[in-house]
């Protein structure tokens, strides 16, 4: 017998018989004391701990190593799973680096067991959202370690520890990574096991011995959490015995399993293929969508069981939610369902139950509450991303409230996954006008949405619009560096969210357009513009794309004063493909109805890598070694821009029709398969054909010429070289073909495009060609 | 929207004739737009900003006019062409010649198996390929292949999103009928004649839905322009020509007797009198209808009451997809009947902005 009050120092014997006995001692004196454990801690018996079950065996087999190990283990187990103030005193980096590098075969399994149990304590208390970041080798370790104890789980069952070992390693898989940015590393290397244990939990014949039920519902869960888009597919095309076997299991009698199933049914059923021709952007096969219409009763009667439990549906399973919040994003039969039953209002008042109900209080909230306000978060904002009757109830519902309540209160890592949420719900509702006029407008959301983008940087460039020159943006260019290489990735989630609502609430119809503009955010969404995060990249230039929308030229100058062209270049050959589309939407409505911006545009970048851009973006590239991405969207945005530069002066139009590469690509994309490509072409030509009336005149240089009669022979003698130049091109034949194109506004644009090129053309005579321009051609009026 | 005051007296004749679809420009308030609308600049009187909109100026700090740089006159540079009528292309130019290998039987491709491509693998790169829907040599038939590409990858999710962004992409089926497009025309109220503004701001052919502003002048001497915020439902498999809305007032009675009064319409009376008459492919045909309900001013929606002005009716709407014309009559109960709004689309050439709510 040893006296408590020395324990500490026998820890540290080199004797393992003394040390196994100290260990035991500790044991039985801290389990189910909460003052023993927090008298330790004072003392500093983690260290202790930790290096005894750090021990390495060196080889030597001494049952005693492990056994002082594994009592050990359980004494730290013990600590993780008291009160949050004791067990929060355990999350330090060396705790997390000694679990983990012990999380292998050769450790005993019952150290392994207390290890994942005082890890899973740990990461539910306190949720890191880039613990996989920060120890990488944790997905190879766990894949590790679950093929490991599945051996026997085909064959003749577990033994009960296995199983345990096993439950705890699914339990972890959804700790280890909450955040679906590192989900797409980390689930190529889990996929593979968690398919074998779920396939061996929900395939067993009646022979096989019973499968543990919460092994069954728990990897199933990590399953359905790791799983990509890509992976789903393959999965359910692969096994529908699966499927089946999922669907059969969403009557079992536990709700952890019929949860557990409707969310994996759920990831597979709809891992859609994007698909900008349908109106959700991604297809999916038709029997999916039949198929996920069997989940919804499932889910809503989960739903409405938490809702009747005594506590009014604080008890509600967050992922409830969040499955829900997956059915409903893809919008259809399954969204109109859900809504039908009552989903919004059952949702806001879960939402409202567990919300901050001040903007001032900064007390903690629940983990589990958060997560819950999180979920229910996303719901409304997938189901705000299709209907306006939907955006309608939400906001009638009341929840635009708590969205301007969670974005205004403090900034805390627990309230992260909230604020994102809360950013979706405000971008989906303000997918509707007349939502941004009226309810929104009034809801005093800018300045939390403000805040949410990140503190004020310091611009490169001088901002002030009377002192820059043009030499001034390229200078100092090659020197910049991404602004935010030393943000936290989760700090950038957040704003990539928030910048994501910004998008809609800048457009030239918004309301909130001016108040926000006035908070100086644009030095913030050019910074954005140049994040080493993707998604926040793609969100700053979707947003820079719709600050020069419309015809608002005050907006226009100023943006381009902040946002340089060569930033601009780089983002049109952007590593993301989206980030290219957008950057170029934004020149396309930059250079719009504005000859001055066109002229900037060339000026600012060169004529020569201006079309070589364009020429390279619009594909067809007679390489055949070429691999570059060829997507429609891309060649959609980057013929608009062509077009606009040929609605400009007479002289845009000459330095267009001097780049033959280009022209012969426009008109080859005339038989392009999607009508978007074959109208802008056809603009194209309209634009590059069409004879002016006098008034309007190629420039303001060319002012007097062009009023006087021999000016205007001079532009319809420009017009019918260019017709003759796109004629010999070959662009009477493709022209013919247009004229039964499948669409009408196609064919009616084609007849303009026909009757202009006739007008310039037809006999040859330059005095019934300047006829031409007075009749009325459909579409130029 | 009308005007409450001013014609309540006036016998109700319709200056609505079947032949004349294009508005009137010699009413009495002499509307000032040309016969033929030339392309409206952003810096042009008609836009609704233009007082605060500054002009570009050589004074910004960006833009110097040295247009040499890159202006080379066409005399010099230009090739001309000067090939006689209806001749026969040149044989060299038509197509690259290594396209041509793309058609080769051997190696070509089906047309995109957009399966290929999945969200979240932008690193997988995808090849350009000219998918041949015949093997012809012929220049006519060679104009006939299609070119194909892809539809883009969901866009990037912002981590920890649980909702993918789904796009809001908006489908169009006309020049005209898509956001951001122009109208000016004229509102016919008895004897008086508005000047009438229409930007559509929003077009979703998938749900039927249009929305824009109406601008409307000298409607009453406080108020010189009142714009409103309208929304529009599409007739098709969505929104029936029955309007069914107890709340608009109108019957079924009504509603037949102002479709009537379009031309366009009449061919289709006797089907879509039937109750359960469906119009489908609506946007394939030469004619979309609508009704436009206003629904609030702008830019203070909450302003409820304009001395001498009402919203409180909606518009029934034919919209010419050949031309881009409308034409539209205003009902509500206890105003003048068959008031008719005449608009023509302000030519912008192909200039598209382009928006899509994220």
């Amino acid at each position: 017998m040893i006296s408590e009050d020395d324990l500490l120092p026998f820890l540290r014997r080199d004797d393992l018989h003394v040390q196994l006995t100290a260990l035991r001692a500790l044991k039985n004196s801290v389990i189910g004391h909460s003052e023993q454990k927090s008298s330790y801690l004072d003392r500093g018996v983690v260290p202790d701990l930790l290096a005894i079950v750090g021990l390495s065996s060196d080889g030597v087999h001494d049952p005693l190593y492990d056994e002082c190990r594994i009592e050990a283990g359980v004494v730290l187990g013990s600590f993780a799973n008291s009160d949050p103030e004791i067990s929060s005193r355990l999350i330090t980096e060396q705790t997390f680096t000694t679990l983990v590098q012990i999380l292998n075969v050769s450790t005993p399994p019952q150290l392994l067991l207390a290890c994942l149990r005082t890890l899973t304590a740990l990461l539910t208390a306190e949720a890191s959202t880039s613990f996989v970041h920060q120890y990488p080798a944790i997905p190879t370790a766990l894949a590790t370690l679950m093929l490991h104890y599945s051996v026997s789980l085909e064959s003749h069952g577990l033994t009960q520890q296995n199983t345990q070992i096993l439950t705890r390693l699914c339990d972890l898989v959804p700790l280890v990574a909450p955040s679906h940015s590192f989900i797409h590393a980390f689930g190529l290397k889990l996929t593979p096991p968690l398919v074998k244990v779920v396939r061996c939990t929900i395939l067993r014949s009646p022979r096989q011995p019973p499968v543990n039920r919460r092994l069954q519902s728990t990897a199933i869960l990590a399953l359905s959490h790791v799983l990509t888009p890509v992976g789903a597919r393959e999965l359910s095309l692969s096994a529908p015995e699966f499927t089946d076997a999922l669907l059969a299991l969403l009557r079992a009698p536990e709700t952890a399993t019929r949860l557990s199933s409707a969310s994996l049914l759920t990831t597979l059923y709809t891992s859609g293929l994007s698909d900008s021709g349908s109106s959700s952007g991604v297809t999916r096969a038709p029997q999916n969508e039949a198929l996920a219409l069997v989940l919804v009763p499932t889910l809503m009667k989960l739903l409405d069981d938490s809702l009747a439990a005594g506590d009014d549906g604080r008890g509600c399973d967050p992922q409830i939610l969040q499955t829900l919040a997956i059915v409903c994003r893809e919008g259809g039969e399954v969204a109109d369902r859900c809504v039908e039953v009552g989903l919004i209002k059952k949702i806001v008042s879960v939402v409202m139950l567990v919300a901050p109900n001040n903007h001032f209080s900064t007390g903690r909230m629940p983990e589990r509450e958060t997560r819950l306000l999180a979920g229910g978060l996303l719901c409304l904002a997938a189901l705000g991303l299709h209907k306006e009757e939907y955006r309608k109830s939400i906001i009638e519902a009341g929840a635009l409230g708590v969205v301007v309540a969670v974005m205004n209160r403090a900034s805390t890592p627990a309230m992260r996954e909230v604020k994102i949420a809360a950013c979706h719900v405000l971008r989906t509702l303000s997918r509707s006008v007349l939502l941004l006029r009226t309810t929104i407008v009034e809801s005093g959301v800018v300045g939390g949405v403000v805040d949410l983008l990140g503190d004020p940087v310091e611009t490169p460039m001088d901002t002030t619009v009377d002192t820059a020159e043009p030499e001034l943006l390229i200078a100092d260019y090659a020197d910049e560096k991404a602004f935010d290489i030393e943000d936290k990735t989760e700090n950038l989630e957040v704003r990539a969210a928030a910048m994501a609502a910004v998008c809609n609430l800048v457009l030239e119809f918004s309301p909130l357009r001016k108040p926000i503009l006035d908070k100086g955010i644009l030095p913030l969404i050019v910074a954005g513009a140049r994040s080493r995060y993707a998604p926040l990249r793609l969100n700053s230039v979707w947003a820079l794309k719709h600050m020069v929308y419309g015809d608002d030229m005050e907006t226009k100058a100023h943006v381009v004063s902040q946002l340089s062209f060569p930033l601009l270049m780089r983002l049109c050959d952007d590593e993301e493909i989206q980030v290219q589309e957008q950057a170029l939407d934004f020149i396309r409505n930059l250079i719009a109805r504005s000859e001055n911006y066109i002229d900037m545009f060339l000026e600012n970048v060169g004529v020569a890598q201006v079309f070589e851009l364009l020429s390279r973006k619009l594909g067809l590239d007679e390489d055949p070694n070429n691999t570059e991405p060829y997507y429609t969207e891309v060649v959609v945005c980057t013929a608009y821009v062509l077009v606009h530069i040929a609605a400009g002066y007479e002289r845009h139009r000459e330095v267009v029709i001097q780049q033959e590469e280009i022209l012969k690509k426009v008109i080859r994309l005339m038989s392009h398969e999607r009508d978007e490509v074959r109208l802008a072409c056809v603009w194209f030509v309209i634009n590059l054909t069409w004879a002016e009336e006098a008034g309007r005149g190629p420039g303001p240089e060319d002012e007097d010429e062009a009023m006087s009669a021999s000016g205007e022979i001079h532009f319809t003698e420009c017009c019918r070289r260019r017709a003759e130049v796109l004629v010999g091109l070959g662009l009477r034949e493709m022209l013919e073909v247009l004229k039964q194109d499948r669409v009408l506004d196609v064919r009616e644009k084609t007849k303009t495009a026909v009757y202009q090129i006739e007008n310039l053309l037809g006999d040859g005579n330059e005095d019934e060609a300047g006829l031409g321009m007075n009749i009325d051609v459909d579409g130029i009026n | 929207m009308r005007n409450t005051f001013s014609y309540a007296h006036q016998a109700q004749t319709s200056h609505f004739s079947p032949s004349s679809i294009r508005p009137s420009t010699s009413s009495s308030s002499g509307v000032a737009h040309s016969h033929r609308p030339v392309l409206e600049r952003a810096n042009s009187s008609i836009s609704s900003t233009a007082s605060t909109v500054p002009q570009l100026t050589p004074s910004l700090p960006l833009w110097t006019r040295s247009s040499d740089l890159y202006f080379t006159p066409p005399s010099i540079s230009i090739p001309v062409l000067r090939s006689p009528r209806y001749a026969a292309p040149a044989q060299s130019e038509p197509e690259p010649i290594s396209l041509v290998s793309y058609f080769n039987p051997e190696i070509a491709m089906p047309p995109v198996p957009s399966a290929e491509l999945s969200e979240g693998e932008s690193s997988i790169v995808k090849k350009v390929f000219v998918a041949p829907t015949q093997l012809a040599t012929s220049q006519k038939e060679s104009s006939r292949r299609k070119v194909v590409s892809s539809s883009l990858p969901l866009p990037l999710e912002s981590a920890s999103d649980l909702i993918h962004t789904r796009r809001a992409l908006s489908n169009s089926s006309s020049s005209f009928l898509r956001s951001g497009s122009k109208f000016i025309g004229t509102q016919q109220s008895g004897r008086s004649t508005y000047e009438v503004h229409v930007e559509l701001k929003h077009v979703d052919m998938t749900e039927s839905f249009i929305c824009g502003y109406l601008h409307i002048q000298g409607l009453t001497e406080d108020h010189p322009t009142l714009t409103t915020y309208f929304e529009g439902q599409m007739i098709g498999p969505k929104y029936s020509f029955i309007t069914r809305r107890r709340d608009w007032g109108a019957s079924e009675k009504t509603d037949i007797a102002h479709w009537a009064r379009f031309p366009s319409w009449r061919p289709l009376a006797k089907q879509a009198k039937r109750p359960d008459y469906c119009h489908l492919d609506f946007e394939k045909r030469d004619h979309i209808f609508m009704r436009w309900k206003e629904c609030f001013l702008v830019p203070d929606h909450r302003v409820r009451d304009i001395n001498g002005a009402s919203f409180a009716g909606f518009y029934y709407i034919c919209f010419n997809q050949l031309s881009g014309s409308i034409s539209g009559l205003y009902f509500h109960q206890s105003s003048e009947k068959y008031q008719q709004l005449e608009l023509s689309h302000v030519g912008d050439h192909g200039n598209y902005y382009a928006y899509e709510f994220r």
